[in-house]
Order: C-alpha cells, then structure tokens, then sequence
C-alpha cells in the first residue's frame, strides 16, 4: 500500500466515525433547540433552529405537566431500584460465581431467561397479583418489579465479572481471619466498581424510562412517574409538540447527565473484562 | 468452577446471599408467568366469566397469519441486528483500538447516547426523519439530486419492516461497541505484538487473533440481541403503530393489542407464552450453529 | 437445600392458584364510619390543570365545590392510558364505582357482569332522562337496561374544507354528488394539492370517520342493526362492499396523502393548516383544535360538510357517523349508600346546564339545549350546529362493534387501502373474523 492510498484510508475511517457519531448526539441535540421553538414554528418547519429561544414550554411542562411531581417520584423509584438491583444482584451473583450448590445452573438459567419475557404480557397477572398481596399505589411498589426485572442483567454481568477475579486474595484474607461477609464486602465487591458503574446507568436507564408497570401498578397522581408524565402532553385529539419535547428533553437530561457522570467508568467496567463469556 | 472451603460461608449466610433476588425473582417473573400460562387456557375477556377450553388458544395460534407475519417481523429485526449491531459495533472497535482514528474518547461517548434515550424519543425523531416531505431522509436525497429514491419510507409494505429496523439497530450499536471495546482491551498485547513480529498485520491480526479471542463476547452479544429483539416494540410502535396494514406488527405489539384492544386476554396470554418459547428456541438453534455453549 | 428448593416451587405454584382464584372475587368495601360518606372511587381522563380545556373538568370541580360532603377518590389518565387502564382493572374486577366506557365495551363488561344499569337513577329525575337527545343512550343499552350516561358526542365524520383552495378547483360550492366529489379530487390532484389530509397510523380513522358514514349510506342504519344483533347481514354484502370500493377508490385516484399511514389525526391536521391540503376528515371534535391552532387566514376559509349523496345508494343520504363516545358508567358490585350521590354527580356532569358548557367549549352535548342563540359560540361551532341541523346520526362503527371485530376491521381496511386486499377480500376477512366471533 503507498502512503497516500493509506491517508485516504486513515481519513475516510475519521470521516465516517464522524458521521456516525454524529448521527448519535444529533437526536438529543435537535430535541433541546426544538424544545425551545413555538408550536407554530414547529410545524412550519422541523429541522429549522428556533427564531426566538422559547423557555415557556420548560415553565409549562413544570407547571401544567406537573413534571416536578414525576421527577421525584422517578428519582425515588430509580434510586432504590439502582441499590437493590445491585446489592441483590452482586450477592447472587457471587454465590453462582464462587461456589457449587445443588440447581446452581437451573437457578441460574432461570435468572437469565428473564431477559426473555415480554413485560406487557405481564401486566394483568402483575396487577392480579399485587392487588392480592395489598402492594398497589404504594411509593415503593414500583421498586419490586423494577428490581426483579433488572436481576437478570445483573446477575448475569456481576457473575461474568467475579469469575474473572482471581480467588486467592479472598482466600488470603479468610485465613488471615476475616468473615466470608467482611471479605465479600471489603475485597470482592470493590473490584467490582467498574462493573457496578454499567449496572447504575442500565438500571438507572431501565427504571426511569419504564412505561407499563408505572401505568398499570401506580393509581395516584403524586406516585406517578415521569413517562407517564410524558403521556399527558399528547391527548386522544390534541397534542402540542414543542411541549412535549420540552417535557421529553426533561426526561432526558438527568439519564444523560449520570451517564455523562459514569461514562469513563463503564469504559473501564466493560475493559476490566466485565462480559468476557 | 473454581472451589474454596476457605471462603465458603455459613449455611445460614449463604442463603442470605442468595435467596432475597430469588425470592423476589420469583414472585414478580415466575408466578406471573405462570399465570399468564394459566390464563392461556382459558377465553377470558376480564372480569369473572372465564370458560376453559384447555389447548384451543395454542391451537389457533399455530395457524394465526398475524402471528406468524408478526414472528417473521421479529427475525427480520433479529437477523438485521445481529448483522448490524454486532457487525458495526465490531468493526467500530476494531478502528477505535486502532491508532488511526481521532478523538476516540469523544466518539465512544457519544455512540453510546442513544442508549440512553428513551425508545418513546427515538421513536418519534425517526418518524420526523422519514416524512414524506417534510422528511430529513427525503430532504437529504433531495439534495442530492437522488429524486429517484425518495419513497414514503414508512408507508411501503414492502419497505416498512426495513425502515423501523434502521432506527432498532442505530440504537443498539453503542451498546454493543462497549462491550467488544471491553473484550478487546482485554486482551493481552503481548499476543498482537508477538504476532507483529512473525509479519501480521491489520487485517490478519482481526482475522486470526482478535476474532477467535473474541468468540464468547461475540456470543454473548448474539444472545442479548435475540433476547431483546424478541421483544421489541415501543419505537416501531411510536413510528408505525405496526402499520400499514399489519406489515410492521411485531410479536409483542401483537400480543398487546390482542389482550388490550380486542379483549381476548387468555389469547393474548398465549401469544405471550408462543413469544417465549419462541425467544429460548431461537436462542437454543443459535447456540447449536454457534458451537459450544458455556459451561 | 433441595428440599428448600422443593418447598419453594410448591410455594410459588400454590400461589399463582391463590391469586387466580382471588382475581375473580373481589371484596367489596365497607361503607365508612357513622357520619363520614363513604369515597367514590373515581376514574376518568379530565384533568383540570391539563393545557387542554375540559368541560367535564370544569363540571367536576363544580360539583365537588357545590358538594363539599362527598368524597371522592380520583385517579386521571391520560386517553391511551385509561384505555389500557381500565382494561386491566375490569379483568381483575378492581373497577372503581364510577368510570367511563365506551359503546364497544358495554356488551362485554354486561357480560362479565361488571356494570350496574342506571336506569333507577334515570327514573329519579324525569327532566334529565327526557333532555337527552333522541336515541343518544342507546348504545349503551341492552336489553332495556341502560349502563352508560353520555355527556357529550358528536359526529366523527366532518369535513373540514379550504374554501380558497376547492374554489381554485372548480368548485365555489362544496359539491353535493359523489360524482363531482370525485372530479373535485382530481381536479385538486392536477393542481398538485392533496386533496384530503389522512393520518390513520392510529388506525381508527379510517373507519370512524370515514367508513362508518360511507357503510351507512350504501347499507341503510337496518344493516347495521341486522348485523350488531347477528340477524343475517354479512359484511359481504354488495352495498357494504361497495362502501369499501368508495373508500379504495378515493385512494386510488390519489385523495389521500402518500405518508397516509404513518402520520396520526394530529399530523393530518398539520398538514390542512399548513395549506397544502384542501381537506381533511375528523369528528367535530377537530372543530376546536382548527380553533386554537390553525393559523388565521385558514380558520377563516375553512368550510365544514359532510360526504355528497352518492347516487342511487341504498341508505339515507343525509347520515352521518356519530353520537357514541365515552359514557359515566357504575361498577357492578357500587356499595348502595353512594348511588345517590353518583346519581347526582353524572346528572351534574350530564343534564342541559351541562350541556351549555358543552357547547361553549365547541364539543356537541348528548343533552338538549333550549336556546341555543342565547349561548356566546364561536363561529365554528355555529357552524358545526347548522350542519348538523340538516343530518341524522348513523351507528360508528368501532364504538359498537366488538373490540375484536373492530382491531380486525381497522387493521384489514389498512391492508386494502395500502392494495394487499381488493373490497370484496377485505369484506371477506371481517366477515371471517366475524362468523369466528359468532362462533365461540
């Protein structure tokens, strides 16, 4: 190969990881200068950059939308959902890991084939069933589906990870005296930091963007959660799109943000060999 | 499987350790499950009235056209991901751990932002891009003299099922990239660097070393895809409403409007139990092409 | 351990029973203490800090201001979340004591035994009863038994009309045959100007807005009814397969918009108040959003009619798809003790002083309204009023129907207008998906 074939070549890879990058970040950043447009200008024109920045649609979103409401109780909900997930799942998952149990496989496999299930399959036997065990419209009933449905993924990356972590510095530390719980928490459950930084974004994500329990489960107005909140922008007749950008664009930050918190962090969490099989 | 006595815990931690997730594992999935397998075999339209009729619901479901177009949909959407989202991310990592792309940093953060965004958006915005005239997509071909092309991206039935995979595989591609970026960074450079002196380059060193290494993630990954594609749903939902017609209905959408549109619930319950079976079949035949499986 | 394991499975089987078995029976509340009313539990979609204005919002705060004594527990949803919503709680009978259904529901829920009929109530107040209009509670009637109160519904077939641009087509009048109404659309197609605005991702209308009317007029309201009650009528029928190839047809001579499919009824609006559509076809229900947002210059050209006489069709001319809608129903299993105030809160909700506020807000009250000069309308609405004057309702379609029924007509009307199906298939399928519900 000569050198100017090879230059095209080194360019034409940077110009398309450009492009796809591009691609990537320009959805986010046509909803927040679409957000601050007028309805009308919208509608003339959707890909046209807003004449005069319009912050009413944030200040209505907040005050007609109750988005305030919704964004605690999704904080709330995604909050607990994020420790459970992950205090249950890497426990679980350390157990698989490190140790032979009779239906260790078979409890394992059931973990995974969650991944599996089509939630809006589930709805009415969900609804049956907490209307039976008395846990609707409760702040916390959205944490036990969220955390139960999340499980799967957790333990399949904390079990993946753990393996990849040699056994000798929890055996050291057992023989120099310290209790399987102590060396658990101490040793291994640090190592895992990079993992548990993908797993606070994925369930943070997962927890905060869900739609059909939150419907289904969750009957007052102050328990309500964000994407249902998102719901009321768009009527059976009406609908004011730049509104609705403007409460989806709210939606949107914080996931961002915590992801833009974490994301060297996953970076290293996968490269420390977080899904290695 | 690694064994030690030494950092075994007591009986009673053990299952400390252990039972919480199962037990909440089991409540909210398996007993749902199993009564979504217990509605199947009844017509039920809600409420009190509920008339067992044992296998009939499965029985008209091996011949429902709509379900079988839906499931066709779905391995549409499986095949083109596996290809796109798994091929792209793959060759995306291989040029990011190359040294001749720029701003790596930049571009594996940004790849990763649809991820995060909420089907519901994605959903939306793709609608936007394909409009017919005031369209991105359209404009774009437009403008490049390419008249000839521009087509009602999401109303041609025979184009449709495309279209609504484009935005499910851009999605996902970030997702994907980290985990290979991962699996890659993990391996030891010594390995390339001993392979470099017996004369490999590029190409051979992705075709002999990073490939093969690679295989497991690489199955893992096909696994993910089958299992979350299984159920796709709320983007083309949002672009389409599975439409025209029933040509970009998927399984889970199908299922959805049966039990919450046309009020056949216990038939609803059995296209969602087909949905799963169908999910871990197709998962078993690719371990089967794929060789192997673990453990 | 594997006797835990054992234990456990029989744990989880056991209860997936229980909960089946408690799913059908449900408790009934027990009224409250002495003096204190017992709450309604209250489901409905009108929200009065919504950006959208309501008159049942309004009506309902009025009520609850006018009554501070009774209680209420309220639970709003958004229009697609009620649907998904109060399709769950009927199937775990966890109705609330006062919710909305519509025509399609009612037969299912009465035989699922979930409502209770409100004719008692009716009786209670004969000015009420007697200020509905005309035939208004009927689909939610059967048997003689009524099990839903209508507040407001109008016809969901109107055309909204750009009077500059079918002017420009030849057409200073909207045209009163079917023949000039088609020479109309190709004459807008010459000019390239999309004659009439569709969104029917939704995939309802379609058949809401357009072909409930079109049936109609082939078939005559008999059909319907022969049909609904299973005496004889087949969707195969020569005048409803040529109601399908009336709607096929305005498709293939190009009336609709290409991206008909894959845009919804707001989208289709968008497009008439953007002047690049000279129709488009909604319920009256639109009539508010040309209103409020549709630029100036268009409010002011914008004409409303109704489809023209196709000649020598079977059924009235002058028909019209509407009067059903979203209806107060009462769960079932109501404690006594709270059906006098629930009476008092749908004939609040419901009766003539209602319906003025109904009108004002430029929907279509089910009740009567003396008067009508006196009220301060807006333009539309009075002519949205005078149209209707001169027509008569027609059943809609998927509001009586069965939601299965219903799905499959929408899905294969989709079908044939994207050219998978001719008329007669498509009839054929409804007609199968028909029988089978017969059937079973």
């Amino acid at each position: 190969m000569t050198n100017a074939v090879k230059k095209i070549g080194v360019v034409g890879i940077n110009v398309i990881m450009f492009i796809v990058s591009l691609s990537c970040i320009f959805p986010l950043i046509w909803m927040l200068y679409s957000s601050l447009k007028t309805e009308q200008e919208f509608n003339l024109n959707i890909m046209s950059l807003p004449s005069k920045p319009q912050f009413q649609n944030y200040i209505d979103a907040f005050e007609i939308g109750k988005m305030g409401t919704y964004f605690w109780n999704s904080a709330f909900v995604s909050l607990l959902t994020v420790v459970f997930t992950i205090l249950f799942g890497f426990f679980t998952a350390y157990v698989i890991a490190r140790f032979k149990f009779p239906f260790r496989n078979a409890i394992y496999f059931m973990f995974l084939a969650g991944m599996l299930i089509p939630i809006h399959g589930l709805l009415i036997p969900i609804f049956v069933e907490f209307k039976t065990l008395a846990l609707l419209d409760q702040p916390y009933t959205l944490v036990f589906p969220y955390v139960a449905f999340h499980l799967s993924m957790a333990i399949f990356l904390f079990e993946n990870f753990i393996k990849s972590v040699p056994l000798d510095v929890e055996e050291a530390a057992c023989i120099d005296g310290s209790s399987p719980t102590n060396t658990v928490l101490r040793i291994v459950f640090p190592l895992c930091l990079p993992v548990i930084s993908t797993a606070i974004i994925l369930f943070f994500l997962g927890a905060w963007n869900e739609f059909p329990f939150a419907l289904v489960l969750i009957k007052s107005a102050n328990l309500q959660t964000l994407p249902i909140g998102l719901t009321n922008f768009n009527g059976q007749y009406t609908s004011n799109y730049t509104q609705m950008l403007a409460a989806m664009a709210i939606v949107a930050l914080p996931v961002v943000i915590v992801y833009l918190i974490f994301a060297k962090r996953v970076m290293q969490g996968m490269t420390a060999g977080a899904v290695k099989g | 499987m690694n064994e030690s006595s030494a950092i075994r815990p007591r009986r009673t931690t053990f299952l400390i350790y252990l039972l919480p997730s199962v037990i909440l594992f089991a409540f909210m999935v398996i007993v749902p499950v199993l009564l979504a397998v217990r509605y199947s075999f009844f017509k039920w339209s809600g409420g009190s009235k509920m008339d067992f009729i044992g296998l009939d619901n499965y029985r008209v479901l091996l011949t429902d056209s709509y379900f079988w177009n839906a499931f066709l949909n779905n391995l549409l959407i499986v095949f083109c991901s596996v290809i796109g989202q798994i091929g792209i991310a793959f060759a995306i990592s291989i040029f990011l751990m190359s040294k001749i792309v720029k701003l790596k940093g930049f571009h594996r953060t940004v790849i990763f932002v649809p991820v995060i965004l909420s089907s519901v958006v994605i959903g939306f915005l793709w609608g936007m891009i394909y409009n017919q005239d005031a369209g991105m997509l359209n404009w774009l071909l437009r403008t490049l003299g390419l008249e000839s092309w521009i087509k009602p991206w999401l109303d041609d039935p025979n184009i449709v099922m495309y279209s609504v995979t484009a935005p499910i595989v851009w999605q996902y591609i970030g997702f994907y990239l980290i985990i290979f970026l991962a699996a890659m960074q993990s391996i030891n450079s010594e390995i390339y660097e001993m392979a470099e002196l017996d004369g490999a380059t590029g190409f051979k060193k992705m075709r002999h070393i990073t490939l093969p290494l690679l295989s497991s993630t690489i199955k893992i990954a096909i696994m993910l895809c089958i299992a979350g594609n299984m159920k796709a749903f709320d983007s083309i939902f949002v672009m389409t409403g599975g439409g025209p017609g029933s040509s970009s209905t998927v399984m889970a959408q199908y299922a959805y409007d049966t039990s919450f549109k046309a009020y056949k619930l216990g038939y609803g319950s059995a296209i969602s139990v087909g949905i799963m079976i169908l999910s871990v079949a197709l998962i078993i035949v690719s371990r089967l092409i794929g060789g192997k499986s673990r453990d | 351990m594997k006797k835990g394991l054992r234990v456990m499975t029989a744990t989880l089987l056991t209860s997936s029973l229980v909960l089946t078995a408690t799913a059908c029976g449900s408790k009934k509340e027990t009224a409250g203490k002495e003096g204190v009313k017992p709450k309604i539990t209250f489901m409905h979609m009108y929200d009065k800090n919504s950006a959208q204005p309501s008159h049942q919002a309004d009506l309902i705060e009025n009520f609850k201001q006018a009554h501070p004594d009774v209680n209420f527990d309220e639970e709003i949803q958004s229009h697609d979340n009620y649907e998904t919503k109060i399709k769950t709680l009927a199937a775990a009978n966890e109705l609330p004591d006062l919710f909305l259904v519509k025509p399609s529901m009612v037969a299912t829920f009465v035989e699922n035994g979930l409502l209770h009929p409100l004719n008692d109530q009716l009786d209670k107040n004969s000015d009420w009863k007697n200020g509905f209009s005309e035939g208004i509670l009927e689909p939610y009637t059967i048997d003689g038994k009524t099990y839903g109160v209508q507040m407001s519904g109008g016809p969901t077939h109107v055309i909204y009309y750009n009077k500059e641009l079918i002017a420009k087509a030849g057409f200073p009048e909207f045209p009163t045959t079917w023949t000039e109404f088609e020479t109309m659309i190709k004459e807008l197609v010459k000019q390239d100007i999309t004659p009439i605005a569709l969104g029917n991702k939704g995939k309802w209308v379609a058949n809401s807005s357009y072909l409930s009317t079109l049936g109609d007029r082939f078939t005559g309201t008999e059909w319907f009814n022969s049909l609904a009650a299973h005496e004889g009528a087949k969707f195969t029928d020569p005048e409803f397969v040529q109601a399908l190839g009336a709607l096929d047809n305005l498709v293939k001579i190009g009336a609709f918009n290409k991206d008909m499919n894959s845009i919804d009824n707001k989208q289709q609006r968008s497009v008439y108040f953007n002047g690049k559509a000279a129709m488009f076809i909604e319920g009256s229900w639109a009539a508010t959003a040309v209103e409020t947002n549709a630029p100036k210059d268009i409010v002011e050209k914008t004409g409303l009619a109704v489809f023209p006489a196709f000649e020598g069709a079977k059924g009235d001319q002058n028909s019209v798809s509407g009067g059903g809608g979203w209806a107060y129903a009462v769960n079932a299993n109501v404690d006594p003790a709270k059906l006098d105030d629930i009476q008092k809160l749908i004939q609040s909700l419901t009766d003539s002083s209602a319906a003025k506020l109904v009108l004002e807000y430029g929907d279509i009250p089910s009740s009567k309204v003396e008067n009508i000069e006196s009220l301060n309308l807006s333009p539309m609405s009075k002519q949205l009023i005078k149209l209707l004057e001169t027509t008569k309702y027609a059943p809609i379609y998927d509001t009586r129907l069965s939601p299965g029924l219903t799905e499959s007509m929408n899905t294969t009307m989709q079908e044939m207008m994207i050219g998978k199906y001719t008329p007669q298939q498509a009839a054929e399928i409804m007609q199968k998906e028909y029988e089978n519900e017969v059937k079973q």
